[in-house]
């Protein structure tokens, strides 16, 4: 059952990575480079292995995931 | 506790038998998990007089009460057990990815006792739990270990975490300690030796079991306030060679209140090598073996600039949960003589141990030394000072050429000084002598060394003068992990703002730093409220620099009871972090250490006192009082520093260590 991927909203991310750990597929990764000035690692998910649980998006403190990609 | 998984596993390595336990669940409502689960389990189950290196001392392996909550900053595991280097209690944290999975394996930390025929791993994930052969991985660096490791036993996508030791911990070192995530390090109290003596090369996790909080969406509300907050702080304009400049002002004589959120700043651009810049001219820096003032380390400043490191960083580092990231990623293929491509950021304590305190003036070699120890796991700061504590003793003719293998080994001798580092990861020759630390080495050296070598109680003292800072006058001597700058300072106090969660913390106020110096029932106090909020933090998983930003804006206590579905109060919690030192205390005490004998040297102290900078002719001459002090204020004897019965009782410990795990 795929549904829809998650979609990181960086401006409120604060690349904790709390939806790493919380992903039960290990499908996201912080890999996305050059966002900010300050080299953080931003969010990226690999729409292969995503089932589109949401539970990415329950997990994240921040409000940053919303799940609106195209599977 | 809502937020725990409310079992631990226990491991015999000797036998090989494993078992996963339950704790009561008063034990997490006493002392919470981390530090405090793991000063209650070793307190019952280590006997007394248990070899450090032998099959009755246990290592603890253990996770925070907020882990994996969605709490941030709380993504730090603890390790714990019998310390070699001192001989009492030992405790060190790190943080990386490793903590969230060792709840996520379904239990909140993991002992082992007895001691493995061969080298053995332990493999852990949602079902399977054993002890593996490890022989293909013993002998190799922690860094590579931990790597091939991941690769070996990864099982579809889920990525294993490992906890891993290299040569040092493998060659039984008392300054060794345990690693992961490509070189963090919980590195203090040589417990990577004790996991060597117990053949023990890794823990590889695996699980992927949820972790639960009782009030989720509060916990999420805390979360994205600080997170907002720490987000949107500026970072200041500044370059790092105005760095100095910051240090003029932080090295006047006074000490002052200040938001945490200042310090949070800076780290998170620089990360902690923004406070070398500041460290040597505010006197916070030990320079030249903690006899030397800024005239001593000239050109330090611009060679430890931390732009210099910001400019060769990739990425930040940050560990789970965290919103900072004052961690980073180099790229180091450029450094002359160095053999890896990348390393950590390095710490300022170990820019400042490997530099301005051997006279070393090279941040290139910093890089390179960095990286050898982080994947030998041995600890910077101890074998930092142990070199200095060598160089000393070459200076002053203690040491020779024959003794040193023919090395020169001379103040900021930069050559020297990493050929060394490569012998006491190895144990070889010279090497050998240092392997465990300054305060052994003295004794196998003698000829009056030991007044050389800067340790408390067999720990070495780190990178922050204590007459510059006076907290850490008590907190060195009288911590039960002596010789720790991370469990308080008064720079900390001053940006915690605890008199606002506890009763009787005073508020810090503007005042000469020499109060710090005087033994006086505010300072005792505050010393006092300090360390046991450090212990509760500990309890939860938390970081330092979240504690730093104060009580505020990292709101651990409103964070506990959205957890845990407590509605208790900062008392409350600060009599929790007053059971679990006082449960540390007592360990000490069943351990035949004598409290009253846990001294700092005199240079710590201003015996002789430094003849420039910013601490010339700075004297702490009341420490004794002062720690005495800080014991009254603990519930402890002020002469020998044992807890009275009378506080063992009020704060339920009896009752606590006859509890049992079960099954
Ligand atoms: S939606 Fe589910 S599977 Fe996809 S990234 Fe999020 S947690 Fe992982
Ligand atoms: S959990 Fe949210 S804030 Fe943290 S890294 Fe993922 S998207 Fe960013
Ligand atoms: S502030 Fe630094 S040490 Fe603390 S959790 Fe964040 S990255 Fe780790």
């Amino acid at each position: 059952m795929k549904g829809k991927l998650p979609v990181f909203d960086f401006e409120p991310c604060v690349s904790c990575s709390v939806c790493v750990l919380a992903c039960p597929f290990s499908c996201i990764t912080l890999s996305v480079n050059g966002v900010d000035a300050l080299k953080n690692l931003y969010p990226k998910v690999d729409a292969s292995g995503c089932t589109g649980c949401g539970i990415c998006e329950k997990a994240c403190p921040m409000g940053a995931i919303r799940m609106d990609g195209n599977a | 506790m809502v937020s725990c998984m409310g079992s631990i596993l226990e491991v015999d390595l000797t036998s090989g038998e494993i078992k996963k336990t339950k704790v009561p669940d008063e034990i997490y409502y006493n002392v919470l998990s981390g530090k405090g689960l793991g000063a209650w389990y070793c307190l019952k189950n280590i006997p007394a007089g248990a070899d450090p290196l032998g099959p009755d001392n246990i290592l603890g392996i253990t996770s925070g009460a907020l882990t994996g909550t969605g709490a941030l900053f709380c993504g730090r595991w603890t390790v714990v057990g019998k310390s070699p280097l001192t001989g009492g209690w030992g405790d060190s944290n790190c943080g990386g990815m490793f903590a969230p999975a060792i709840k996520q394996c379904g239990v909140d930390a993991i002992f082992f006792r007895g001691v493995s025929e061969k080298p053995v791993y332990l493999y852990m994930d949602n079902r399977t739990c054993e002890l593996r052969d490890a022989s293909a991985y013993w002998g190799l660096d922690a860094t590579e270990a931990e790597k091939r490791l991941t690769e070996d036993s990864q099982k579809g996508k889920k990525l294993p975490r490992v906890a891993v030791i290299g040569q040092a911990g493998e060659n039984r070192s008392c300054i060794a300690g345990i690693c992961n995530d490509g070189g963090r390090i919980a590195a203090r109290s040589g417990l990577g030796g004790v996991m060597g003596s117990k053949r023990l090369k890794a823990v590889v996790l695996a699980g992927s079991l949820p972790i639960r909080s009782a009030q989720p969406e509060r916990v999420k509300e805390l979360s994205s306030v600080m997170g907002r907050k720490i987000k949107r702080m500026l970072v200041p304009p500044v370059s790092g060679a105005m760095l100095p400049m910051v240090g003029r002002m932080m090295g006047l004589p006074v000490s002052f209140p200040m938001d945490g959120a200042m310090s949070g700043m800076l780290l998170k651009k620089w990360g902690t090598p923004m406070n070398q810049a500041l460290a040597v001219v505010s006197g916070d820096a030990p320079l030249k073996n903690w006899s030397g003032g800024p005239k001593d380390v000239p050109g330090a400043n611009k060679e430890f600039n931390p732009d210099k490191i910001l400019a060769m960083e990739t990425a930040k580092y940050h560990c789970y949960s965290c919103p900072m990231g004052c961690g980073g990623m180099l790229d180091t293929g450029k450094v002359p003589g160095m053999e890896y491509d990348e390393t950590h950021k390095p710490e300022y304590e170990t820019m400042n141990q490997f530099g301005p305190l051997l006279v070393n003036n090279s941040l290139d070699s910093i890089f390179i030394i960095n990286e050898l120890l982080n994947r030998a796991g041995m600890d910077t700061i101890s074998a930092g000072a142990t070199v200095a504590f060598a160089i000393e003793c070459f200076e002053v003719g203690i040491l020779t050429k024959a003794d040193t293998d023919g090395l020169e080994l001379t103040w900021g001798n930069t050559q020297a000084i990493i050929a060394l580092v490569k012998k006491m990861i190895a144990r070889e020759g010279f090497g050998d002598v240092l392997a465990d630390g300054s305060r052994i080495a003295a004794r196998r050296i003698g000829k009056g060394s030991e007044r050389l070598a800067m340790q408390v109680g067999g720990s070495e003292l780190p990178a922050h003068d204590s007459k510059n800072d006076g907290h850490l006058v008590t907190h060195y001597a009288a911590e039960p992990a002596p010789g720790k700058h991370t469990v308080a300072m008064d720079l900390m106090y001053n940006a915690m703002s605890l008199c606002d969660i506890c009763s009787w913390a005073p508020p810090a106020k503007l005042r000469n730093k020499k109060e710090n110096l005087e033994p006086t029932e505010t300072v005792a106090l505050a010393t006092a409220a300090n360390a046991c909020y450090t212990m509760m933090m500990d309890g939860a998983g938390g970081c330092y620099y979240g504690e730093m930003m104060g009580v505020h804006t990292f709101k651990l206590i409103e964070y506990l009871n959205a957890a845990a579905g407590w509605g208790r109060s900062g008392d409350d919690y600060m009599e929790i972090g007053k059971r679990v030192q006082t449960m540390r205390q007592l360990f000490n005490v069943k351990q035949g250490i004598d409290p009253a004998s846990v001294k700092l040297p005199g240079r710590a102290l201003g015996y002789p006192s430094l003849r420039s900078g910013p601490l010339k002719g700075v004297k702490a001459p009341y420490a004794k009082e002062q720690v005495s002090l800080h014991w009254k204020v603990m519930g402890w004897d002020g002469e020998t520093g044992v807890p009275a019965p009378e506080t063992v009782e009020a704060l339920g410990i009896n009752a606590l260590l006859e509890m049992e795990v079960g099954a």
